[in-house]
């Protein structure tokens, strides 16, 4: 009987890994995906690296100016989970990703898998990058290939055990990676639609602002949707976005898209922390844009307490 | 009309510039922040002359920057130990790790106004580059040594 009960619990296991296995299987791009890639336009390329904040981790950190560009790594994210080390994305053949084809760089970017299979943490943005039009992502790639190279050999992160499971990501992106907008019915109104796409896609606002599900290891939480939360990195919180009294309700839309572009607050507070950075990302983007993304985050619903 | 919004603006910032003296020595966390809110009120009116928003006038902007180095001269002399855990602060605990940076940051906004208050700017024109060379301190502060709550 004992031994009956035995190979069942062992069949069982042996079914669960193998399920577990298969269910955490890298992916690859898709028929779709491959589809939407195009040949990248170098120019356009550089509003969308802006767009995406790629410097704001991937070059030193607190880079200003055309260091922003430098993209060797090496940026130490400090968060609950560990220290994750950015690695270098530079054109650099050796140490950056100078020999990665485009469909290396989009299976990165959409589907949170490296060119050898591997998941990668969500500390890579890709949960938001996810939402990136092929053509923006082409005209990224190309951008990134006229940077100067950098030589800067990856280093590990600095994980707990439990974490280097890498295929336990793969559960982590069944339960969360989603590429459908977040605000489905904000209407149709071409200058929504632009802010959605930056907030929800390239800008990845909601890594920040959002909190995430189960104790702040979960997906962003869909439900308070850019309504503040504890920071991701370091000490303090991170402010509500939405049209709440406690968020940006006393902001005009104007106030919003000024702030971006030159870091004051309405009151003459000055952008700090983390945000410093992002700002001036945004400040690089055209007026239009700016004026997208306040439109956008004045008509989302407010998230209160 | 225009004359009332000058000297409302330049009331207002005073004000900030007073109730920031008169609470020197007592709670350190409601000196520091009045002096900021002075300091952001006085690169209110600066900003506001800049773009046009409210008519230049030489002794409004001299007194804003005056109000921003005067805060600038004892700002860094209100973060006691401990004062970092105080609930309604927003300093960052890395003053307190790291007080010789926060203390030359402190020093570089007292020199970049001191050199604009020197260059006595005597049209909105000439306000531009004074914004950007003052302005840039708040940013570089805030970054490192600021967190909200
Ligand atoms: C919030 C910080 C952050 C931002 C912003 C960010 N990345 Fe990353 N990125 C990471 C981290 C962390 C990793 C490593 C993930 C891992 O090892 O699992 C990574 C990995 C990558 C990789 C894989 C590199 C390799 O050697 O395997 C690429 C490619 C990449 N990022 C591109 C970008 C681009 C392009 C942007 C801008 C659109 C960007 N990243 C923005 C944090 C970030
Ligand atoms: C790396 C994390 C991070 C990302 C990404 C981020 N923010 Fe922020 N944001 C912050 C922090 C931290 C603050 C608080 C800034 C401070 O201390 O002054 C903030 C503040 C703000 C504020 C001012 C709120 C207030 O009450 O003062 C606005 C508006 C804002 N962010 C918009 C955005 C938008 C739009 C995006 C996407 C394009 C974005 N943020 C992406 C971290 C982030
Ligand atoms: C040397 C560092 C430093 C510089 C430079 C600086 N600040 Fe601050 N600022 C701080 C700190 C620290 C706080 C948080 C004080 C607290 O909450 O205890 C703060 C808070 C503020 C506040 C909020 C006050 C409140 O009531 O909570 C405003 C407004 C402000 N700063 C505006 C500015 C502006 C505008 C500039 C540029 C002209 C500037 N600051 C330059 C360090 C600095």
């Amino acid at each position: 009987m004992i031994r009956k009960l035995l190979a069942a619990a062992l069949l069982l296991g042996v079914a669960a890994l193998a399920i577990f296995w298969w269910l955490t299987i890298p992916a690859t791009l898709s028929e779709q995906q491959r589809a939407s890639l195009v040949e990248g336009d170098a120019a356009a390329g550089e509003a969308v690296f802006w767009a995406g904040g790629c410097g704001s981790c991937h070059a030193e950190k607190s880079a200003k100016g055309d260091a922003k560009k430098l993209l060797g790594g090496g940026h130490r994210l400090d968060t609950p989970a560990g220290v994750f080390v950015t690695p270098n994305i530079s054109p650099d053949p050796e140490t950056g990703i100078g020999s990665w084809s485009l469909e290396d760089f989009a299976n990165a970017m959409w589907n949170g898998v490296s060119p050898g299979g591997r998941h990668y943490y969500p500390s890579f943005p890709y949960a938001s990058y996810i939402r990136m039009t092929g053509e923006d992502l082409s005209n990224l790639f190309a951008y990134l290939k006229t940077l100067e190279p950098v030589s800067r050999a990856n280093e590990p992160h600095e994980l707990p055990l439990p974490l280097k499971l890498h295929r336990g990501i793969g559960l982590w992106k069944l339960a969360f990676l989603d590429g459908a907008p977040v605000m489905t019915d904000i209407g149709e109104e071409e200058t929504l639609l632009r802010g959605r796409y930056l907030v929800e896609g390239p800008g990845h606002c909601g890594e920040c602002h959002t909190p995430r599900t189960v104790f702040g290891f979960g997906g962003m939480d869909k439900s308070r949707w850019l309504g503040g939360g504890a920071a991701p990195e370091g000490d303090g919180k991170i402010p509500n976005i939405t049209p709440h009294e406690k968020g940006l309700g006393g902001w005009s839309a104007g106030e919003i898209a000024g702030y971006l572009e030159s870091g004051f607050t309405p009151e003459f507070d000055s952008v700090g922390g983390s945000m410093v950075s992002v700002q001036e990302n945004m400040a690089k983007l055209t007026k239009e844009d700016r004026a997208a993304i306040a439109a956008y985050l004045k008509a989302i619903p407010a998230v209160g307490d | 009309m225009k004359k009332l919004v000058i000297a409302s603006i330049l009331t207002a910032t005073l004000t900030a510039g007073a109730a920031l003296a008169a609470s020197h020595g007592a709670d350190p966390v409601a000196t520091r922040k009045n002096g900021m809110q002075g300091v952001g009120l006085a690169m209110g009116t600066l900003a506001g002359m800049a773009k046009g928003e409210v008519p230049f006038n030489d002794k409004s902007a001299l007194a804003a920057l005056k109000l921003m180095n005067y805060v600038a001269s004892t700002f860094d002399q209100h973060f006691p130990e401990g004062s970092d855990m105080a609930a309604n602060t927003t300093a960052s605990p890395k003053i307190w790790e790291d007080m010789d940076g926060f203390k030359a940051a402190v020093a570089k906004l007292q020199m970049d106004t001191a050199a604009a208050i020197e260059a006595a700017p005597a049209s909105a024109e000439a306000l531009g580059p004074i914004l950007g060379s003052v302005g840039g301190n708040c940013k570089s502060c805030h970054e490192a040594f600021r967190v909200k709550n």
